[in-house]
Parts: C-alpha cells; structure tokens; sequence
C-alpha cells in the first residue's frame, strides 16, 4: 500500500500481527523478528542494523556508548539506557542509515520507566531530524507534532523519504507530514538526558533499521480504518484540543467530508464554559474550505465571546544596563542607552474560562511580558486591552519585619489593592489558612521561615480577582501544609474567571491549561495547544535554539 | 474608549475606563485609608518598636540645637541676641522636618520596590504616606519643643494657630521637593547623597542658626529670595513673639510651591510605567 493512499485498511497481516504482539504485552525477539522479516521481504528492504537478527550483543558492539550514563544488555535481547540525575547516555550506530531512499526504523519500547520527555531518537544524528520519546507521547521535533500514547509497550514505527515522515504506533499511521532536506548524516543517535529530577530508564526491547529505493508498503494493520474514520472519532470526543493535535500531525487529510460535524464542534465551543480556544478555532477555520470558513466567521459575528486579556502585536523593549541610562557621561555625550527586545511582537487572547500556561526557558521574558500586562513595564508597540481587573499574585508584598503578622496581613492586603474594609473581612480566614494561631501577634522577625512562608502564601491566595496572573505556582510550608496549598491554589486558580499563569512546570501545563504561549529569547514560538507548546519547550531546553544546527545538549531541567 | 473595557495599555500609556463621581469618591476613601494605614504600620516599624526610636525623635533636634549654639557662640564670640538658643531650636525642629522628608525621598520607591514591581499601587499614595510619617515624627518634635518652649518661660498661646501659615508654605515646598526627588531617585539610585549636600547647604544660607539682620544689606534682595528667609523667621514670631507674620510672602510661596507640586505629580505619573527597569 502507498503511503498517500488514505484508505489504511489493505496492508498484509505482518502489520496486525506486530501490533497484536505489541498490545499483549510480548516482547519476545524471535518473534518480531519472525514478523519483520515478512514484512522485509514484501518491501525488499535492506536491513541495515538489527537487534532483532543477530542479538543486542552484537548491535551493543557495533554502537558507540557516550555520555557519564550507562547502557545494559538484556537476556532476552535490546538494551536499558540509565541516566541517574544529570548523566546522559547516547547510542550511536555508524553507517546504519542509508541515505539514498526511504529510511525505516522499527523499535519496540518499554515505557514503564521513567524517560520523562528525556529520550531522543535521531536518524541523521541532528537534532531537528529527531523523535522524542516520553512515558505518555512522541514528538517529531521538526514539526513539534505531537502523538499521545495509550500502552506501555510500544512498537514505533519512523519512516524517513526525502520528502516526508511517518510514524506509525503499534500499526497504526499516526503522524505523516511533508518535511525538507535530505539527511545529513548515515548515523543513528538514540540519546538519553538525564534530568536532575529524577533518575530514568529507557528500555529498548528491540531496533532495526531498512532501507529501500522507493516507498514502504504494508507497516499498518489491517484493521486500521482511514484517517477520517478516526478523525470523525476525535470530533465525537468533543475536545476540541485534540483535533488540533491530530490536525497538527497529518498535512494532508481532507476535511471536506467531516466539516459540518467540524463546524457544530466549533459551535459547541461556543458555548462551553471552560474558555474559548480561539487558536483552535482559527487553526480549524484555516484547514476547512474558505467559503466554509468564512461562512462561519459571518454567522457567529456577534456571539464571539469577548476576551479577558487581549494582548496584540506587544513589543517590550528594556535597557541593557538602566543603572547607566542617567549617567552624566551618557547624557554629555548624547549617547543612547543599548535596549533589547525583552518582548517582541507577541499576541494572544484569554477569554473567561482560560487558563493561559506562558512558558520558556529563563530570560524569554515571561515575566516581563506578565508584568505589562499588568500596567507595571511599558511597551513599545501594539496594545493591551483588559476587560476586567486584573491582579498579580505575589506572595511577600510589602511585609515589614517589626510588625506583627496581623498587621503585616492588613499592610499586604492593603498593597494587594484591597480598602481595608476588604481586608478586615479575609483577615480571619487568612489567620486560619495560615495555622499560626497565637503567633499571629507576635512580630514577623520572630517567625521561622515556615511560619513566614505559610503567613505569606496565605495572604496571597486569600484574594480572588477577576484575572489572575502568577508567576510561578505558589507553595509552601512543610509537606502537610504544601498539600493543603496545592489545594488552596487549585480553588484560587478555579475561583478565577480567567487565569495567566507563568511557570516551568510541564505537569500543569499539560493538565489544567486549556492554551499555552511558549516565548524564547522574546519572540512567540507557540501559542495554542499545551501539547505542542510543551513539546518545543522542552526541546528548545534539551537541545537549545532549534534554528541552529547544534549537538544535543544535557537537560536543564 | 469601549465601556466594558477596564484597562487599555498602548506605548502612550495606560487609559482606564472612566470612573463615575460615586466610583471616585469610593477610590478615595479607599486610598485615604491606605494611607492611613501605611503611615500607622511605618510609624510602628520605624519609631514605636524600636528601643530608642520615640527618645531619639524627640531629644534628636535639641541636641542638634545645643551643637548650632555651641557653634555660633564661638563664632560671634558670644555676641548673641537673648533667646538665642530657643531661636535656633525652633529653626531646626521644622527645618530637620524639611531635611528628613527631602533627603529620604530619593530612596522612597526604591523601599518599596517589590509592591511597585507586582502591583499597580498608587505612586501618590505612596508619596502622601510618605510625607504623612514624616510629618507624623515632626509633631513628636513639635510637642517636644512647645513643652521646652513652656519651660523656658513661652506658654502656648492662641496665636499657634498662625503655625498654620508657614507650615502650609513649607508643606507646599516639601510635597514639590519630595515628589521630584523621589521620582528622580526611582531613576538614579545614587541621588540621595547629591540631596543631602543640597539640603545642608541650604540650612546654612537660611535663617536657623543666626538672625536674617546679619545679612549685609546689598544681599538682602537675593537672600529673600530663599523661602526660608520668610518661613523660618514667621514660625519664631509666632511662638516667641505671638505675633502674625507677614502674609503675602507665605502666600506666594504656597502658591508657587502647590504649582511645582502639582507638575512634579504628573511627571510622577507619566514616569511611574518606567519604574520597572530601574527600582
């Protein structure tokens, strides 16, 4: 079967019996090997490298080993990667890709210990040409598409032609997108980056590499319906995120025939009560025939919801060294301070429901870009336009040392922008929250840090503004009352209408943010889905500016 | 600009939807009580929980007043009018409520740089509170020096309410001085020092440590022109003399120093949005 052809359902039975394999949980080598021999033969493909062949042995010994981490052999074939805290480990197989034509790459994967979003799968051994592996998706780097998992043991498929790349799980076609460049290099790099959180584990049960002079056929099984059958599935779902994501990873599905379940799935985003994904919606829009497009942008004119924070076209440019701007000698000279865009050119929208995840790594200018929002850093170009009040939660405001904490929470409150009517009525869930009792009274400079944490994570979430911007998730305390945070934090983001939230934190990103703007070095790289912004965040952290051709780099964290 | 629209930032500036009288009158109570507060929680920070603080606001100027007269005894060779310790006392009570205010506020923003960084806290506010717990540790001060004044044979009398005119004249300066030095020490860190010398300077060719007849005469038109030169002496007529001062001097001051104040305000406001890269 070609690979443009749409209808997935007339592969032979080496694809099902794989993906049969794989979902029983097998891992037994002779067996794959069995199938992917089958498979081999009808392709008349060119195994270039194999576990599954000739043993792991003899793959370990053809490999390359880098990196502080360690690479085992297992009993019953294919290796265990392990990087404790900030090692790495990196595989890499001279000679074991062979350029001239297609390229594919079959691999069998535990995923039942941790490899975070750590582990790295390069054709060519360049960055922008890899897979990345985590315990829940795969991300093909070049296009930041995304792919979510549902097993443990996965059987990956990678399908490299001069013109475009395919990845199959477990059988079935799950990314196909056009892409540019031939591959740099005959090289196969599978790295793992340790991260100093945690300690990880990649277990590779098997790897093989073919080749062939024109296309793959039969690497899907035969019960795989078309890409709209399964795309017409995600539609009932109802989440619209997911057909973004799904959008995302194929360039070529027609939508024709799915867009009136399309448009009432646009509709009903109307109405949903959990924000507005605008970025879903255009990138919907885009895909669907112009009239259709037009057709629905005419018709819901009016009944577009009305955004919280509209942030358009902001440039924020700020000094190089504000220190010297004042300086005489600057001044005499008539020399102009050095300025540099902290922020450039940036636009989004968070409408009531919203919560807005900004990511990026240290020095994107999140912060920058949250503090304009607030009215504190000026812009330079485009415009902010807020539709309700807004508050920066900031624990720490104001407090003075030789006051009490009773009257430290009144002076906080008061800096928060609260009367002191307002503050007299949370005053005393604020000293209940913060379980300090009698010391309430006693001054600040006498509290130990966990007191003091307490008392000021207490007065900052006691508030609940319209709009909610953080910088960072809030917590504190010992471990009993970080769990009694966390949850406080949850209602104070749940009690907002709308909420900006700056942060590192993958976790929360994925799981309660409903968009996400992932800025680097100022410049907006993504803003829609969580997943595919949390996916070039994390690979702009592992292996840095992706317009570079650089080396894979250790995690950051 | 759209009503339901809160806030608007543009490269100009900030425009917020605009308030109705009762939303005004609302904000200002609400900031009044801010202040309040903010002047309650400093005095307690500053004075009342510290060991010393109440003594030294209080023994502070006299003993800075017995220094001046140690001096000028020397100087003029003991060649002093009668009073002459209580003249001077009375100068540098109200004159060290003009320094103090004047050189702290180039660092006033910078103390409270993380609530100006995260929030949209009034930068008036903050001045007016300011200038309220200066005013508040100049009244200990004051009281001080009524009660030392009563000693020394000068009993408060009716007449204090004339006080009222060179204080509004000095306030009238003070809220200029402050406001600009403040705002332009959010900008240049290092001004304190540069404000302290001015006001030091300034002590000196003002009227606190020697009578204004001093001054050799062809001088005089210049040296009026310090409104210390008038603010000074009226206070010592008032107390020691019981007697109104001369007016329309105090008035013109009032005047001109409101109208400074008033355009300091707004470079206040206009500057405030660039705080951020410098506080």
């Amino acid at each position: 079967m070609n690979e443009t052809n749409m209808n997935r359902g007339a592969a032979p039975a080496t694809g099902a019996r794989i993906r049969e394999l794989a979902l029983k949980g097998q891992t037994d080598s002779a067996l794959y090997n069995a199938q992917l021999e089958q498979l081999l033969k009808v392709n008349n493909a060119k195994r270039t490298l194999s576990t599954y062949e000739h043993g792991s042995q003899h793959w370990l010994d053809r490999a390359e080993v880098e990196g502080d981490g360690s690479a085992t052999l297992l009993e019953q074939g294919g290796f265990h990667m392990v990087a404790m805290s900030r090692e790495t480990v990196k595989l890499n197989w001279q000679g074991a890709v062979d350029r001239s034509g297609s390229v594919a790459m079959h691999m069998l994967i535990d995923l039942s210990s941790n490899i975070d979003h750590n582990l790295y799968i390069s054709m060519d051994g360049t960055k922008q040409r890899s897979l990345r592996v985590s315990n829940k998706s795969l991300t093909w780097v070049e296009t930041a598409s995304v792919i979510h998992l549902e097993n443990k043991l996965v059987f990956i498929t990678l399908v490299r032609s001069p013109t475009r790349v395919s990845i199959y799980v477990n059988g079935t076609l799950k990314l196909r997108k056009k892409i540019d460049g031939e591959l740099k290099s005959d090289r196969l790099e599978i790295n793992l980056l340790g991260d100093e959180s945690a300690d990880l584990g990649a277990l590779i049960h098997g790897l093989e590499v073919w080749s062939l002079d024109g296309e793959f056929t039969g690497l899907e099984h035969a019960a795989s319906g078309t890409l709209q059958d399964e795309l017409n599935g995600i539609i009932d779902s109802g989440d619209l995120t997911e057909v973004c994501d799904f959008l995302a990873t194929f360039d070529d599905v027609d939508l024709a025939p799915l867009s009136d379940k399309l448009i009432v799935l646009l509709d009903k985003s109307l109405t949903v009560n959990k924000g507005f994904p605008d970025w879903g919606v255009d990138q919907i829009l885009s895909a669907l025939p112009a009239e259709t497009a037009a057709a629905w942008r005419k018709r819901h004119v009016d009944d577009l919801p009305v955004p919280s924070v509209k942030v358009e076209g902001v440039t924020i440019r700020l000094f190089k060294n504000p220190a010297k701007k004042w300086a005489p000698q600057n001044l005499l000279r008539f020399r102009k301070a050095p300025t540099f865009d902290a922020v450039s050119r940036v636009s989004f929208n968070v409408y009531p429901g919203d919560i807005l995840g900004i990511i990026g790594a240290n020095g994107a200018g999140k912060s920058t870009l949250l503090k304009a929002i607030n009215g504190l850093v000026p812009i330079q170009e485009g415009a902010i336009s807020l539709y309700a009040k807004p508050l920066l939660l900031s624990p720490g405001l104001g407090i003075r040392d030789e006051l009490s904490g009773s009257e430290n929470i009144r002076l906080a409150c008061c800096f928060m922008g609260m009367s002191t009517k307002e503050a007299d009525a949370l005053y005393q869930s604020i000293v209940e929250f913060s379980e300090l009792g009698e010391f309430i009274n006693q001054p600040y400079k006498f509290y130990s840090d966990g007191m003091k944490s307490r008392l000021v994570f207490s007065i900052a979430t006691a508030v609940a503004p319209d709009i909610i911007m953080l910088d960072e998730l809030l917590n504190a305390g010992d471990i009993g009352f970080q769990q009694k945070a966390a949850r406080r934090m949850e209602e104070t983001i749940d009690r907002a209408k709308a909420v900006i939230i700056v942060t590192h934190s993958v976790p929360f990103v994925l799981n309660r943010c409903n968009k996400a703007l992932l800025l680097h070095h100022g410049q907006q790289m993504v803003y829609g889905s969580p997943h595919a912004a949390v996916a070039r965040y994390l690979d702009i952290l592992r292996i840095g500016d992706l317009s570079k051709t650089t080396e894979f780099v250790a995690a950051t964290g | 600009m759209d009503k339901s629209l809160y806030k608007k930032i543009t490269p100009q500036g900030s425009t917020y939807a605009p308030l109705t009288w009762e939303d005004s009158k609302r904000t200002m109570a609400s900031e009044w009580s801010k202040i309040r507060l903010i002047v309650q929680s400093e005095m307690k920070s500053k004075v009342f929980e510290k060991a010393l603080g109440i003594f030294f606001l209080a023994i502070e100027p006299i003993f800075m007043a017995f220094v001046y007269f140690f001096l000028t005894q020397i100087l003029m060779r003991g060649n002093l009018p009668s009073g002459q310790f209580l003249n001077i006392y009375i100068a540098v009570v109200f004159w060290r409520w003009l320094a103090k205010t004047v050189d702290g506020s180039p660092v006033t923003f910078a103390s409270y740089s993380s609530v100006l960084k995260q929030t949209n806290f009034s930068v008036f506010s903050l001045i007016l509170a300011y200038i309220g717990v200066e005013f508040a540790m100049f009244l200990v001060a004051l009281m001080v020096l009524f009660l030392f004044a009563t000693m020394m044979g000068y009993p408060p009398h009716p007449s204090y309410v004339y006080l009222v005119f060179p204080m509004m004249a000095q306030l009238s300066i003070m809220l200029f001085l402050t406001v600009l030095f403040a705002t332009a020490g959010a900008f240049v860190r290092d001004l304190a020092g540069g404000v302290n010398v001015i006001t030091g300077i300034w002590f000196y060719l003002s009227p606190g440590i020697y009578p204004v007849e001093r001054i050799p005469e062809q001088y005089l038109t210049y040296y009026y022109l310090n409104p210390f030169a008038h603010i000074l002496p009226a206070y010592r007529e008032i107390i020691l003399r019981h007697e109104l001062p001369p007016l329309w001097p105090l008035f013109l001051i009032t005047v001109i120093g409101l109208l400074c104040s008033f355009g300091a305000l707004r470079l206040l406001g206009r500057a405030r949005r660039h705080f951020f890269s410098f506080i």
